[in-house]
This record gives structure tokens, sequence and C-alpha cells, in this order.
């Protein structure tokens, strides 16, 4: 069955729905119908596991799922749905903006771009739903309109047009002078064309492909985009893009490394130190962030380490074969599960977030508390996507997290065994910045008491959607992981309720029902005996207030970011460095700028930079030559407006004109 | 397959698990007494104590749910730790027999404590949760190079599996020590237990907890603390029993309590003559050791 068709027209029927007249029909009408095309989408995804690979041709792009496109696809339209059903409430928090159509316009193209790029077999369309899922997912992510948004957008923006749209476009370039014809340029004709080429174009191919990858991913020293872009935009969106987005530019790297480049022992070792230095660099960046939404945001930099680890530790040793093959297949494996556990719990967790904006305003950890009291529903979620990300048992973030330590420990190579240390480190400094995330807003007591309610049922249930998912997979990982192992293929231990590889196994149910019992038995057995209420103890201090005796969000871990100070100190400035070549890139499309854009409301204005764009009143090339006439036929229509003709003249005129040009012709 | 032995085994497991750790801490607390003079407590003061704790009502300084449950969660999770370690080679509930997946399970003890601390209002659990946090930060990264010593060097992940095929190397031994380092500070013994820190913040974490429910915490964390111990004891007294048969593990069994309670009046010792570290100190130190013990794993690639 071909769901994606059906999918494609709701996604439409969605942007449609822009030509309502109010703000809440639009973005209802159109976020409802992006929850049912993701669904679609999820009836694609059973459907292709039950009934096997598919191959077909929807409006002329050439359509194939098979095992891998699968799994990405299943994390599309599970973020989807999610995200689709939380906006539906969620959006009404922007109705100030009123840019209903264009979120209904850009919602529902992103998801839909994001679920062709996983599914097209064709390079070009690969590229051109890239191009769409990037165009779309600028105009989201600035829509709030505030100036710090519009900046991070546009860094966004002319990094994917740097680092993306050009090697992507230049390896298409590469791809098609090997095939020689765009129609056929499917991955296996461009894998097999390129086995043939010489060793200077497939490294150039190879270090493209890289680049263009690593920059969506996220993945250091390219991560730099990411945590401004993904806060700037609405919550829905912003899980959307950590959920999703930067899943895709995974996709892209597994189908190009395993399908058309080719896995290898250098290429595997560049993807998992990448890996190994990514996580360290989102993960310590994400520890001493206050801003809920950029902490999330460098902890899907960090996540992603994770995933990239497991992805090279496959690329460096599948090729060895034997017993290497297999530990290669169990990393490939523990990223790709990756992908998707990430996508669920990081996808959660910016719902929870977009929910405490949504209740309190506020996205300052420091200022929030207390809030457990009043969104005991939302705190749950956020609990159990916190734990589940801090990769604590049972919850779907250990799973992965574990197989890709063993993966790397038993890898037997010094490189990736201390990708795997960093990666148990990492692992706590991602528990720590969670426990910071979690409790900040939730527990203790609030700032102020001010009147908090929780969210419309429709934000709490995508985001337990997510939520319950995160446990669910945890405690039956058998629910997913033959879908997720098809790509990959590790020889691994897998029953109905153990999951684990050669002899580690772990039964996720069995250690769960011990957790339950024994916290239930000891309860029964010890229950908290008649309990006396009391306000907290404050050592009879006078001077503080009630809501400030406690520690702020950006005290919790000062000690460990002082003595680690020099790694900040040495990624600063790096960060700096990244940051002024931007600058020059800005400043050189500024200088072609120049050619096309004039100030006029003050003559003589040299444009040095964006801010005086944005400033004055500007005209655009195009905008200086046709404006002569569209101020004639401006000043013709107030002229003509203006003088009073009766209705006999203004036909004689018309009249005498159309006999005019008839005579003319003749 | 159930037989016999594991029915043996696995109740003289649980019984240690349920009875012993109070009587280590009875064992400490002698062992300091001594060593300042004094006679000290009998050996079952603490068992005494908690008695008193759980016949007292407590005082609820919040609404939330977290703060009731947390005791009892991390009761259960060291319990569940304490459970997949080998008792004379037999686990009591062997859900998983990895050693990744057993300082998780450690881990959970200090989670549930941490969230309990931020459940509250008060600074002091606040300040004594974020010290937990940090000690852990600086723990999990020298534990993480000690997995990496033990999969080079037995091929093995598994508790078990390490202890029957490890090579006796000079990084091996070093690795020894820093496990035991490792596992000293996180168990927040005192030149390390900046946490808890009774002086200082009051009891961190603990600072708003009373009757039963402190009981229950005292309870759980004097479980972690042995079960830390006994997977130390049980990586230095099973390599010598391979290959385990019953009557090995017989004779395991008892020596694995033999070195727990042997190691117990060493870290009473180190506790009474040492002062408790600063917790920037402790993150200094650890950084450098971190550094060191990247050179062990280094070396026990090379074959050292």
């Amino acid at each position: 069955m071909d769901f994606v068709i059906y999918a494609l027209m709701a996604f439409l029927a969605g942007a449609l729905m822009g030509f309502l007249k109010e703000y809440k029909a639009v973005v209802r009408a159109s976020s409802f119908l992006g929850f049912i095309a993701s669904a679609f989408l999820f009836f694609q995804v059973v459907d292709v596991y039950i009934n096997g690979a598919l191959k077909t041709n929807i409006l002329g792009i050439p359509i194939s799922i098979d095992s891998l496109s699968n799994l990405f696809l299943l994390v599309v339209s599970l973020i989807g749905m999610a995200s689709s059903l939380f906006s539906v409430n969620y959006m009404d928090y922007y109705e100030k903006k009123g840019k209903g159509w264009v979120y209904a316009l850009t919602f529902n193209t992103f998801i839909m771009s994001m679920a062709f790029i996983v599914i097209v077999n064709s390079f070009e369309w690969f590229v051109f739903f890239w191009e769409l899922m990037t165009l779309s997912s600028f105009i989201l992510v600035f829509f709030s309109e505030e100036k710090k948004d519009i900046d991070a957008s546009l860094k966004y923006y002319i990094t994917m047009h740097f680092l993306n749209t050009f090697p992507l476009f230049l390896s298409l370039g590469i791809a098609y002078s090997l095939v020689g014809s765009f129609s056929k340029l499917t991955f296996p004709v461009i894998a097999a064309a390129l086995a043939a080429a010489p060793l200077i174009t497939k490294a150039t191919f190879t270090i493209l492909l890289l680049i263009t990858f690593m920059t969506k991913a996220g993945v250091a020293p390219f991560h730099y985009w990411l945590p401004d872009a993904h806060p700037a935009a609405p919550s829905n969106v912003s899980a959307l893009l950590s959920g999703t987005m930067i899943k895709v530019a995974v996709y892209g790297l597994v189908r190009s490394v395993f399908t058309i480049i080719g896995p290898s022992a250098i290429l595997g070792y560049t993807i998992a130190s990448l890996g190994t230095i990514t996580l360290i660099v989102g993960t310590l960046y994400a520890l001493r962030e206050t801003i809920g939404k950029r902490l999330l945001a460098y902890h899907s930099v960090g996540q992603m380490g994770y995933i990239w680890l497991g992805i090279g530790i496959g690329a460096a040793l599948i090729p060895k074969g034997g017993v290497y093959a297999a530990i290669g297949a169990l990393g490939l494996f523990a990223g790709l599960f990756h992908v998707l556990n990430h996508a669920i719990f990081k996808g959660s967790l910016f719902l929870s977030a977009g929910a405490i904006i949504y209740a309190t305003g506020e996205k300052d950890l420091n200022n929030l508390g207390g809030l457990g009291r009043y969104m005991k529903a939302t705190a749950l979620a956020a609990l159990f996507a916190s734990l589940a990300i801090s990769g604590i048992p049972p919850f779907n973030g250990f799973l992965s997290k574990w197989l890709i330590y063993i993966a790397g420990y038993y890898s037997t190579s010094l490189l990736l065994a201390i990708g795997a240390v960093m990666a148990v480190f990492i692992s706590a400094a991602t528990l720590a910045s969670f426990m910071k995330f979690y409790s900040a807003p939730f527990g203790g007591e609030m700032p102020e008491e001010k009147p908090v309610k929780e969210v419309p049922l429709m934000m709490l249930a995508g985001q337990w959607l997510l939520a319950g998912l995160a446990l669910l997979i945890g405690v039956f990982p058998r629910i997913v992981v033959p879908l997720v192992n098809l790509p990959a293929g590790a020889p691994l231990k897998l029953t109905l309720f153990t999951y684990g590889y050669s002899a580690s196994t772990f039964i996720p149910l069995y250690f769960a029902g011990l957790i339950v019992v024994l916290s239930l038995a000891t309860y029964a057995l010890l229950k908290p005996r008649e309990t006396v209420k009391a306000k907290p103890w404050d050592c009879g201090s006078t001077y503080v207030e009630e809501g400030e005796y406690k520690v702020k969000a950006d005290g919790y871990y000062l000690w460990f970011e002082q003595k680690i100070g020099s790694f900040y100190r040495f990624t600063d400035w790096a960060y700096s460095f990244g940051y002024s070549i931007l600058k020059y890139i800005v400043k050189s499309y500024l200088w072609i700028a120049r050619f096309f854009v004039k100030i006029v409301d003050t003559p003589y204005t040299k444009v040095e930079s964006i801010e005086e764009i944005r400033e004055h009143e500007v005209m655009y090339i195009d905008e200086e030559v046709f404006k002569p006439l569209v101020r004639f036929i401006k000043v013709a229509g107030n002229v003509l407006s203006g003088v009073r003709l009766g209705k006999f003249i203004a036909l004689t005129v018309i009249l005498v004109v159309v006999i005019g040009i008839l005579f003319a012709l003749l | 397959m159930i037989d016999l032995y594991d029915i043996l085994f696995g109740v003289i497991g649980a019984l240690i698990v349920f009875i012993v750790p109070p009587y280590l801490d009875g064992i400490s607390r002698r062992v300091k007494a001594r060593i300042q003079y004094r006679i000290g407590p009998p050996l079952s003061q603490t068992w005494y104590d908690l008695r008193k704790l759980f016949g007292l009502p407590s005082v609820l300084p919040t609404d939330s749910g977290l703060f009731k449950w947390a005791p009892y969660l991390a009761l259960a999770s060291a319990l569940t730790a304490a459970f997949m370690l080998p008792f004379g080679g037999y686990a009591l509930f062997n859900y998983s027999n990895n050693l990744i997946v057993f300082f998780y399970v450690v881990v959970m003890v200090s989670v549930f404590l941490m969230l309990a601390g931020f459940s509250v209002q008060n600074a002091f659990s606040h300040i004594g949760s974020t010290r937990e946090m940090t000690l852990l930060l600086t723990v999990e990264p020298l534990l993480a190079v000690v997995y990496g010593v033990f999969a080079y060097n037995s091929g093995s992940l598994n508790i078990l599996g390490i202890a029957m095929n490890l090579k006796p190397t000079v990084s091996l031994v070093l690795a020894y020590i820093v496990l035991f380092y490792a596992l000293y500070m996180e168990s927040g013994f005192v030149p390390f237990d900046v946490a808890e820190a009774e002086q200082e913040v009051i009891g961190g974490p603990l600072a708003e907890y009373s009757g039963r429910l402190l009981g229950v915490f005292y309870y759980a964390i004097y479980i972690k603390r042995f079960t830390l111990l006994w997977l130390f004891s049980t990586f230095i007294v099973l390599p010598f029993c391979k290959p385990l048969t019953p009557e090995k593990a017989a004779i395991a069994l008892p020596l694995q309590l033999l070195i727990v309670f042997g190691l117990y009046p060493v870290i009473a010792s180190l506790e009474a003559t040492n002062a408790r570290l600063r917790i920037d100190h402790i993150v200094k130190t650890n950084v450098k050791v971190f550094f060191i013990s990247l050179a062990i794993l280094a070396m026990a690639f090379v074959g050292w």
C-alpha cells in the first residue's frame, strides 16, 4: 500500500488550511492535518515492516523504502505525530504574531520534506527535498520575529548555505559527471559508478558529503548554529528540529557511507573521533546552560556525538570481517537505535520545555521553580524523558547507550575504547544537566507565588506519546529492535524479554519489575508513619525570602565548571574562530549585496553590516528597475480615481482606445 | 534451571544483603572509637538507630510525591544492584550480568537521593545534591577507564566473565587501585563525604528528612556501600576460584564476606584519620587522576 501518497495529500491539505480566516482555526486545522499525515507515514512504516521493501513512484518521484529508510521514516512519523498534536493548542501562544498561513505552509512542508528525504531513491530529489527542508525550517526558526531569533535564523541559513548547499550541489555535480544522466541518479547506480572512479574523485565526494551531514547534524566543529537556532524556534518546531531534522542528516551519513561510498577503517575512525569530540563539547557546554531550550539544544549536539560514535564503530569494524564485523554491526545498530531513542526523548523534552513556556512565559531556569505541584502530568513526562536521556534503566536511552559502550570497549582499538570512556563520562554529565533541567523548574517552591495552570490536553498528549514510548521501549525493546536491526544486522541476543549481545544480556522487564516490586514492598512494610507537615527549615534566617532559599540553576555545578575551565576556554576560542569565519562570509555576502541593494531613506550610506540593511529602508535591484513603472501606475491610479469621469465618458475612452488599437493593428 | 545450590546461595546472599550492611557501619564506628581512645558503641548500634528511626513519624516539608517515594526507590535500587552480584558465583536475580549495568543501577541510588534533595525548597539540600552530582561526575570517568582495562584484559564486561578471565598485568593492578579509589569515593566515605557533610550542610539531600523516611534512606546508603565493596571483594576472590564449581563457590562466599569485613576497618581508619576535602579540591584531584588513568588504559592496550 502507498500510504505515502495519502500522507502527501494530508500535508498539502494542511498547508492549504492557511487560506482559512481565523488564526486559531488555521493553526488547529493545519496541525491536526499534520498529525493525520504523520499517522499515514506511520502506517507506511508498519506496512513496509510487514510486507518488505517498497519501490514505487509518486508524481514522477522515485520512491524506495528499504529497511534503513523505514527506520528514519518511523522517526519522522513519531515525532511528527507528537509535535503536531502538541501544536494544536501550543500555537495559540503565538496568536499575536498572526502568521497562521506561514505556519500552516511551512510546518507541513517541513515534515513532508523530511519524510521524502529519507524515502526518495534519487540523489537529485534528495538534494531538492534537502533544500526544501532547510528553507521551511529557516522560516519556522524566525517565527517569533524577535531580533535575537532573526540573528539565530540568519546564522543558521548562512551556515547551511555554505556548508550544505555548496557541498551538496558539488557532490551532485560529481555524481552527475560519473553517471551521465539525471534520470538514472539512484543511490546504487552512483555507488557502482563511484567504485570505478579514481581515488581523488572518491575522496572529494566523501569529504563533501561528510561536511554536509556534519553541519546538518550539528557535529563539532560545525555545531555552532544549532544551540542558537533550536531554541529560537517555537517549541513544537524545536522538537522537530532536534528530534527529526538532525536525524535526517544521520540518514544521509549512513546512506552515503554504507550504500554509496562503502565503509572503510579510515572513514570509520574519522566518524567515531568526530562523534567523541562532539559528545564532549556538546554536553559540557550544556552543563553550564540555564536557558531550558538552549540546554536541550546543546544536548542534541552531545547525543549526536553518541550516534556518530556508534556509526563510526560500525564503519570502522565492519570491513574487518569476522568477530570484528559483529562488533561493528553492534555499534551501527546501537547508533541507529540511539537515533530513534534520542528522537523520542528529546522530542518529549522540547515539548515539555514548550509546556513550561506556555504555562509561565519564562525560559530561564533560574527564575522557575515549584511547577511540579501545578503541572503534575508535565512534570512526570519531563522526569521520564530526563531519566531516559541520562541513560537510567529501564528507559530506552540506556539500552542504546549501553550497546555503544560495549561495542567501543570490545573493539580492541584504543581510539574507539577512549570513545567509549568519554561516552560513559558524558553520560554522567548528561545526568547532571538533566537533574538541573528537571529540578530547577519542577522541584522546590515558586520564587513568587503565581497562578499556573496545567497545559491543555492536546499538549499533554504530545508529550506523553513520546514519554510513554521512552518507557515502553525501555521495558519491551522487542517492540522496535527488530525493525531497527534490519539495516544493521547485528547478532543481537534478542528473545521476548532479553536484550543484549553475546554473553552480556539485560532483561529490562525483570529489572523494572524488581525495582517496582521492591519499592512497593518496602513502602508497604515501612509506610511513612503519621506525618506532620512543616515548612522547610531555613536555619532561622530572616533576611532570605522563602522563594530565594535555594540553589539557582546557574549555581548547580559551579565548582566542576570552574575546574574544567581550560576546556571551556579552548572551545570558546575555537568557537570565536569559527564565528569570525562566519562574519567574513557575511561580509562577502554584503559586498555582493551592495550591487543589488540600495539604501533609499538616507542617500550615499554605505552598507557595512546586516543591521544597517535591517534598520534603513532599502530597495532591491528589481524594485529599482520596476519602480518607475510602478510609480507611474500608482500615480495614474491616483489621478484617474481623482478625475470624476462619468461612466459614459469612461466607456467612450475605452472604446476609443480599443478602436485605436484595432486600427493600429490593421 | 534452578537447583539446590542456587537456592542455598540465594538464601545466604539475601541474608547477607539485608542484615550485614548496618553491622559493617557498626564495625566502622567501633574502629573509629578505638582510634580516638573511646570504647565505642556495640556492633548492633546502627541497627538500633535504624529501628528507632523506623519507629518515628516523619515531617513532610513539601507536597511532592517524589519526596515521599524517593527513599523507597533508592532502597529498591540499592537492593537490585546488590542482587545482581555473584554471591559465591551465583547472582540472586540474574536480570543482567554486566558490569556497566551494575554501576548504572548503583547510580540510581544517587539519582533518587538528588531528586529528593531538589524536590524540597531548602538551600542545604540543594547544595548537598549538587555536590553529590559533582562527585559522580568525577567518579564516572575513572570507572569508565576501569571498564576499558577489564574489557581489554579479559575480553568481557560481565562480572563473572571478567573475574574468570583476568590476566595479571601491571595495568590490571593499577586498574584495581583506581577501582578501589572510585568505589571509596562513590560510597561517600570521609574525605569524600561532601554531599552529606553533617557539620557543614546539615546532611545535604537528607537535611529535610526525618523519622522513618530518613531511616529508609540510611538503610539504602548502607546497602549501597556494602554492594560496592562486595563488588571489589568479588574481583579479588573469584579470579582465584576458576573454574567455578559449586565446591569452590562454597569457599568463595565466606572469603568474599571475610574480605568485606577485613576492608571495613581499613576504611574506618582512613575515615578517622582524614578530614573532609572541599568539593573543588576533589574535582581538581580527580581531573588529574582521570588523565593518569587514561595512561593506564593506554598501558593495557599496549599489553603491559
